[in-house]
């Protein structure tokens, strides 16, 4: 079952098309990773989930219902945090928090004193004299401590400490395992790497990736480095697999991006004085995909 | 109507609702004590100069000389500019803050991903401010009776005044409904503020000039102060329902203009 159905979404805003038919399922359970250039339509994908915003066309469902007609039901189900928080400064951290319990019931109390504990924010301390971080953590406690079935968190990472990052995917793990869905946004690969089973890419509104992170791992390059023996020569790769980069020090570098079985093939057809093979990166795979959308959006395409 | 969010009003404005309060009350107390300090021949030398004569009876919608009574002198002090000031200024600063200041500043993200719906926020803060209103239109009144009190006066009708500020309160509502519907409808707090101001400036310049030039009265309708007669109500001691029913339904149907578009616009993020 999917607790997020995206189909063939449209946002447009006058002539920009934030989203371009943009479509996506995450099934339940799953810790999905959704990520994109500055611009790209994640923030507009999370507030028509929200329903804060409509679409043009195109259907978006949370839990079966509409975003739209039923945000009001989706909301007491769903814990978000928004990308840039922002607090009204008077209250104290637990004044703010009291608020959004009471608001969704009262039943909260408990989990909001223990992830207090675990993120060691002192919420007596009114919200104006927190750091950057700690209005971080507030925001994720208020999006996680009411148990919501689904959390759409819009880059929760920032402004947070590796000790405190490591405490917070321990907390997503944990919801995850209970059948807890999460949706989140970021630009670091490496926190989708280490916390994510499904990833989603959106560039210029449109999805260009998406699948298991497995599934990504077995498709990303991987870095070759090798040598050959004098009067060897580079014998042409199979379908373009290997893109070849700079000669370092009469090494060939470049990545390969296939599968493992055809490259051991070619490389055993040369005579090789040196070798040295990397794990697959998804780093160079969205890279390469955020490159291609400078230049879409240097063509002037879409936001 | 939604507690926790009347709640988070209260908390938020209520030491505005409270400073508005004192600040009508003790400005009333003040003006009592100023009208009934000097003699009525002297009053009535200042009042009888034309353009003074004029612009009183445009503010409190009738002739002071041919009505000069004790609750027609004090009826004034619910029409006074420094009240009219500090109402607004109090309704239009609130109002903005509600909806469109959390909005401008990106704090309404949490309270519209909230289970409730967008209806309940709006017409719970419209309540409380509603309500909010009718303390501040009873912190005037009481400061009618308490300065009357202090200075031993016996001749003014109280219960007249009453029915003063319950006009003074419904003209207060239809700026509700018109803050509300801007607070509603804006991004920006301070284009909210400023539309709001824009209508009530209007509304004061074009009363002013209906009563020194003719040609204004055709569109005095237009400014909600045209419906809002101070003196004529002391005078007669009685309702004002033809004016009261327009005053109530301009107020509504902006109010359920800002409603339906509050329900259903865009949120933008901050």
């Amino acid at each position: 079952m999917n607790v997020i159905e995206i189909d063939r979404l449209v946002k447009t805003y006058g002539d920009l098309r934030a989203l371009d038919a943009f479509s996506l399922a995450i099934p339940k359970g799953a810790i999905f990773g959704f990520l994109g250039p500055n611009g790209a339509g994640k923030t507009t994908t999370i507030r028509i989930l929200l329903g804060l915003l409509s679409s043009s066309s195109g259907a978006s469902r949370v839990f079966g219902l509409d975003c739209w007609r039923d945000r009001t039901k989706i909301a007491a189900r769903v814990g978000y945090l928004p990308g840039d928080v922002r607090f009204l400064s008077r209250q104290s951290g637990r004044a703010f928090l009291n608020f959004c319990d009471y608001a969704r019931g009262g039943t909260s109390a408990a989990e909001m004193t223990r992830l207090a504990g675990r993120f060691q924010l002192d919420l007596d301390r009114r919200i104006r004299d927190y750091s950057r971080g700690m209005k971080q953590k507030l925001g994720l406690i208020q999006a996680l401590m009411h148990r919501p079935e689904l959390m759409i968190l819009d880059e929760p990472g920032t402004a947070l400490d590796p000790l405190v990052l490591q405490t917070l995917y321990d907390e997503l793990r944990g919801a995850a395992a209970e059948g807890r869905s999460i949706l989140f946004s970021s630009h670091t690969l490496s926190e989708v790497d280490q916390l994510c089973d499904c990833v989603a890419v959106i560039r210029a509104g449109r999805l260009v990736e998406s699948g298991a992170m497995s599934e990504l791992r077995a498709r990303a390059p991987r870095r070759i480095l090798f040598a050959l023996e004098p009067g060897a020569s580079l014998i042409e790769a199979p379908h373009g697999a290997f893109h070849r980069g700079a000669n370092a020090d009469n090494r060939i570098v470049g990545t390969w991006i296939g599968d493992t079985q055809t490259l051991l093939d070619w490389l055993r057809a040369m005579r090789l004085t040196d070798l040295e093979i990397g794990p697959p990166t998804l780093e160079e795979m969205f890279h390469r995909l955020y490159r291609d959308t400078t230049a879409a959006q240097d063509g002037g395409a879409t936001r | 109507m939604n507690w926790v969010l009347t709640r988070k009003a209260l908390r938020d404005y209520g030491w505005l609702i409270a400073a508005a309060a004192l600040l009508l009350f003790g400005f009333v107390i003040v003006f009592v004590f100023a009208a009934t300090s000097v003699n009525i021949e002297q009053r009535l030398d200042i009042m009888k100069t034309p353009w003074v004569r004029r612009l009183i009876s445009s503010l409190i919608g009738g002739d002071i000389i041919d009505n000069f009574t004790r609750t027609g002198m004090i009826a004034f002090a619910f029409a006074h500019p420094a009240a009219w000031a500090m109402m607004l200024t109090f309704i239009i600063t609130t109002s903005s803050g509600l909806i469109a200041g959390e909005i401008d500043r990106g704090s309404f993200d949490f309270v519209a991903t909230l289970p409730i719906s967008r209806t309940r926020i709006y017409v719970t803060y419209s309540i409380v401010l509603a309500t909010a209103c009718g303390v501040l239109c009873l912190a005037i009144w009481l400061g009618a009776c308490v300065g009357l009190a202090l200075i031993g006066e016996k001749d003014a009708d109280l219960g007249t005044l009453l029915i003063v500020a319950g006009h003074l309160y419904v003209t207060c509502l239809c700026i509700v409904g018109l803050s509300m519907a801007t607070s509603g409808m804006c991004n920006r707090r301070s284009v909210a503020i400023g539309i709001c101001f824009f209508y009530v400036f209007y509304s004061f310049v074009l009363n002013v000039l209906e009563a020194f030039w003719p040609a204004a009265e055709r569109i005095g309708f237009t400014g909600f102060m045209h419906f809002y007669k101070p003196l004529p109500i002391a005078r007669d001691a009685a309702w004002q329902w033809d004016n009261l029913g327009i005053l109530m339904s301009a107020g509504l149907v902006i109010w359920v203009i800002g409603w339906l578009r509050f329900a259903r616009r865009d949120l933008p993020g901050a």
